[in-house]
């Protein structure tokens, strides 16, 4: 399973009133809903940003060529959209996407967050209500992300390493579509959670299977597909805006700090642990 | 109520037109060659015959706005109630609140200018003619929803709103914990919570519109500008059973409860009260056939209503919503008064009962009521199940003062589609109460016990309420409450028209496809001989039910 868990931070904020024993977790998409960016955004990031200028240049020549494939695939399957993707990115080094997802992370993540998003993760957290990230970005990525916001578990796409250097090909299980919905449900059955009793937050069409395997979903800043089925369905809707000032927050480095310890003792545990 | 009739003789005809109980033909009954009656239901008008022998209760014409309100208004400034004028209890350098109701006052949205932009240009000039800078300008919201900014530039006026938006003018916020201030207990050890701004002032000015005898009083500061931790010392299920009505203040431990609250507050917050009061032209123009007895209606009258239902009726939900929501009523002011809450208060009452109440003879085995498309709760929104039953049980079941319109026991027949439907933003939390706690229990004590809390705390509609458009988590189990004299006082409740029988079930209803067969449902219980009283709206209407 595409899950890393940091550290199990327990528990200590018991949820009074009906449901007072019961765990229950929030399960949050990332790109569109936590922050304001797209997984394209990451990749022609990673892809400017690697080796030798020459380097950039070819994989930012690859990357283009893929264009009106990844534009057919978004139209089609975010599961296609992922997989074209990531193609780009093989033959990359596994230490160099890591070192990339911290500075891609610290430097432009980080200050797209939407600050009531963040708000909200920490409201239902003092609530009782674990956070996690479901979400179709490279775990390079989203560990430091998930480190800043002190969140445990997350489930992100794995990219296939060969001697070191990425295959361009993921993992199973994709982070898109249904397989999130999948992964929800593992997630809340090794953890003894009931689904019903949990939130989702999600911005895409893509996302609906997920959001509706949830006992609370609610669609951020949906798309126009996602709205009329968060209308039909009877979903809340949730608008966060950008965030007005974009300088990153002076303590991510705190963050990671905090954090650093709690990561090292538990990356790379698969499955929902 | 109404003087006595050898009263009424003595009093000239000028005086005459707008005394309560002057007028006969506002009570009348149907015979074999009555015409048939206009019934709100949600986004239509039905157009129905009624039992032979039905009563009808019309409300009274609307009485003669003031000739000049601007004028009227400042001759208020100048002559409060027990109070120095505004003017002289200004300085320089002090610190001004002006509270102002929200969204849901009045119904629907009136003409501009509202009221409250013309309240506003003369406080505001007063305040600036002496000296006074440190203003702020808060909608009184409470727990419900956010104006949008476009909602509150249309309420407040372009004036006021390019001057104070948004750093000076904006939306109360009961979830800002920093910007909240603990004033006391009250004797009966209810917590008093105020907008900080509003309890750290030197004067605190109320702009308050009155549409029904419910509105204004101690309740507008001490609901409008207070969070849940205020609001649910009485807003649940025992002090609203013990409301009877809520029209009557007299006679509402709901008021009861505020008031004690407002008097507390009045003791460390400089409060000037102004209160106004709106006829019932709640439709004019091509739609005034809508407040006419039907038997009255000329051909012209039949031809606009046919028009009307027939416009409503072939258009998309979306475009008919749009339409009634924005549609302003021609309310006409008929009173403004300022100074002490109470004194202002009672002499804005004595002027909405006035306007509203008619006289009416003993109480009703049946009692049938149209809910219309617009409630306080969902201007420019959807009229959601849980609103349709707090607008039935809620609000026109109380529009009466003295006895209920239908007797203990009785059967209320409600005219609504009843679709379950909901606005994701401005009603999200009312979708899990409708669609999980209701599936649970209908019982209001039940509900309290074990939902509220939960709701009220829950950081998504907590956030929702703070940053989006949404009624508060708590929201809906208030609109559950308010219905509860009703459900205590009525045997059975019968959805008429009713388009998905299961909503109906869902709310503890029965279903009927037409008015007829609620009709037959509810007579074959009561008997043929049952009586049957119908509460014409629009407008609105409180019955002093002898």
């Amino acid at each position: 399973m595409s899950v890393y868990t940091h550290k199990k931070t327990s528990n200590g904020h018991a949820h009074k009133g009906l449901k007072a024993n019961k765990r229950r977790a929030a399960f949050y998409d990332l790109d569109g809903t936590l922050v304001d960016l797209n997984l394209v955004h990451a990749a022609v990031f990673t892809l400017a940003n690697v080796g030798e200028w020459t380097g950039r240049v070819s994989y930012l020549i690859g990357f283009a060529a893929r264009i009106p494939r990844l534009y057919i695939a978004e139209q089609r399957d975010r599961r296609l959209l992922n997989t074209v993707l990531f193609e780009a990115f093989k033959g990359l080094s596994r230490d160099r996407l890591f070192s990339l997802g911290e500075e891609y992370c610290e430097r432009i993540l980080v200050s797209h967050l939407y600050p009531r998003a963040v708000e909200l993760i920490e409201a239902n957290r003092e609530a009782g209500i674990e956070p996690v990230l479901v979400t179709g970005s490279p775990d390079f990525i989203v560990a430091p992300l998930a480190r800043h916001l002190g969140i445990s578990d997350f489930a992100a796409n794995r990219f296939v390493f060969s001697r070191g250097r990425a295959t361009g090909r993921l993992a199973e299980p994709v982070m898109a579509g249904d397989d999130k919905a999948v992964w929800c449900a593992d997630y809340a059955a090794a953890h003894d959670i009931d689904l019903a009793d949990c939130w989702g937050y999600a911005d895409s069409h893509y996302d609906t299977a997920f959001l509706a395997a949830l006992g609370h979903p609610v669609a951020v800043n949906p798309d126009r597909r996602l709205r009329a089925a968060a209308l039909s369905r009877q979903w809340p809707v949730l608008h966060f805006e950008k965030a007005v000032d974009s300088a990153p927050p002076d303590d991510f480095d705190n963050h990671r700090e905090l954090n650093h310890d709690a990561e090292q003792s538990t990356r790379g545990t698969n499955g929902a642990a | 109520m109404a003087r006595p009739e050898g009263k009424l003789k003595e009093l000239k005809t000028a005086e005459l037109r707008n005394e309560i109980g002057a007028r006969s033909d506002l009570v009348v009954r149907v015979n074999r060659r009555s015409e048939r009656r206009i019934i709100p239901y949600g986004e239509e008008f039905l157009f129905e015959k009624l039992p032979v022998g039905t009563r009808v209760i019309y409300p009274p014409p609307p009485m003669d706005p003031l000739a000049d309100p601007d004028q009227a208004i400042r001759y208020a400034l100048l002559h409060p109630e027990n109070q120095d004028p505004l003017f002289a209890q200004l300085s320089p350098n002090m610190r001004v609140t002006i509270a102002i109701d929200d969204i849901s006052l009045p119904l629907p949205q009136m003409r501009r200018p509202d009221i409250r932009e013309r309240l506003l240009n003369q406080v505001l000039q007063t305040l600036a003619d002496y000296g006074v800078d440190d203003v702020h300008l808060v909608i009184a919201t409470s727990l419900h929803r956010r104006m949008t900014e476009a909602e509150i530039r249309r309420v407040v006026g372009e004036r006021a709103f390019k001057q104070y938006w948004p750093d000076r003018l904006y939306n109360f916020d009961a979830e800002n914990r920093a910007e909240l201030a603990m004033l006391g207990k009250t004797e009966h050890g209810e917590e008093v919570w105020l907008s900080r701004r509003a309890a750290e002032s030197d004067l605190l000015i109320y702009l308050n519109i009155n549409l029904v005898p419910m509105d204004g009083g101690h309740k507008s500061v001490a609901v409008g500008l207070a969070p849940y931790q205020s609001l649910r010392h009485h807003h649940n299920v025992g002090t609203l059973r013990d409301s009877h009505s809520y029209m009557d203040p007299t006679r509402s431990a709901l008021h009861r409860s505020s008031d004690r609250m407002g008097k507390l507050i009045h003791k460390s917050v400089r409060i000037f009260q102004i209160e106004t009061a709106v006829n019932t032209r709640m439709y004019g123009g091509m739609l005034d056939f809508l407040h006419k007895n039907e038997d009255h209606f000329s051909d012209w009258d039949r031809t606009r209503l046919k028009g009307f239902q027939w416009t409503l009726r072939n258009m998309s939900s979306e475009m008919r919503r749009t339409m009634l929501h924005n549609y302003a009523a021609p309310y006409g002011m008929i009173g403004v008064w300022s100074g002490d809450t109470e004194a202002v208060h009672q002499k804005a009452l004595a002027r909405v009962f006035q306007q509203y109440a008619v006289p009416v003879k003993g109480q009703a085995d049946i009692l049938i009521v149209g809910v219309p498309y617009v409630c306080p709760y969902n201007v420019n929104s959807i009229m959601n199940p849980v609103l349709v039953q707090c607008t039935g049980l809620g609000y026109l079941f109380n529009m009466y003062r003295n006895k209920p319109l239908v007797r203990e026991g009785g059967t209320m027949i409600i005219c609504h589609p009843l679709r379950d439907e909901f606005h994701p933003e401005h009603h999200p939390s009312y979708i899990e109460f409708f669609h999980r706690c209701l599936a649970e229990t209908t019982d209001a004590v039940e509900l309290e016990k074990t939902f509220e809390r939960e709701f009220a705390r829950n950081p998504t509609y907590i956030h929702m309420y703070r940053y989006g458009n949404a009624y508060h988590g708590v929201h809906p189990f208030y609109m559950w409450y308010w219905g509860e004299p009703a459900r205590q006082h009525v045997g059975r409740v019968i959805a008429a028209g009713c388009e998905e029988p299961e909503v109906a079930a869902r709310l503890g209803w029965e279903a009927a496809d037409t008015l007829d067969e609620a009709i037959a449902m509810a007579t074959s219980e009561l008997g043929r001989s049952a009586s049957i009283t119908y509460l014409h709206l629009p407008p609105l209407v409180i019955a002093d039910v002898e």
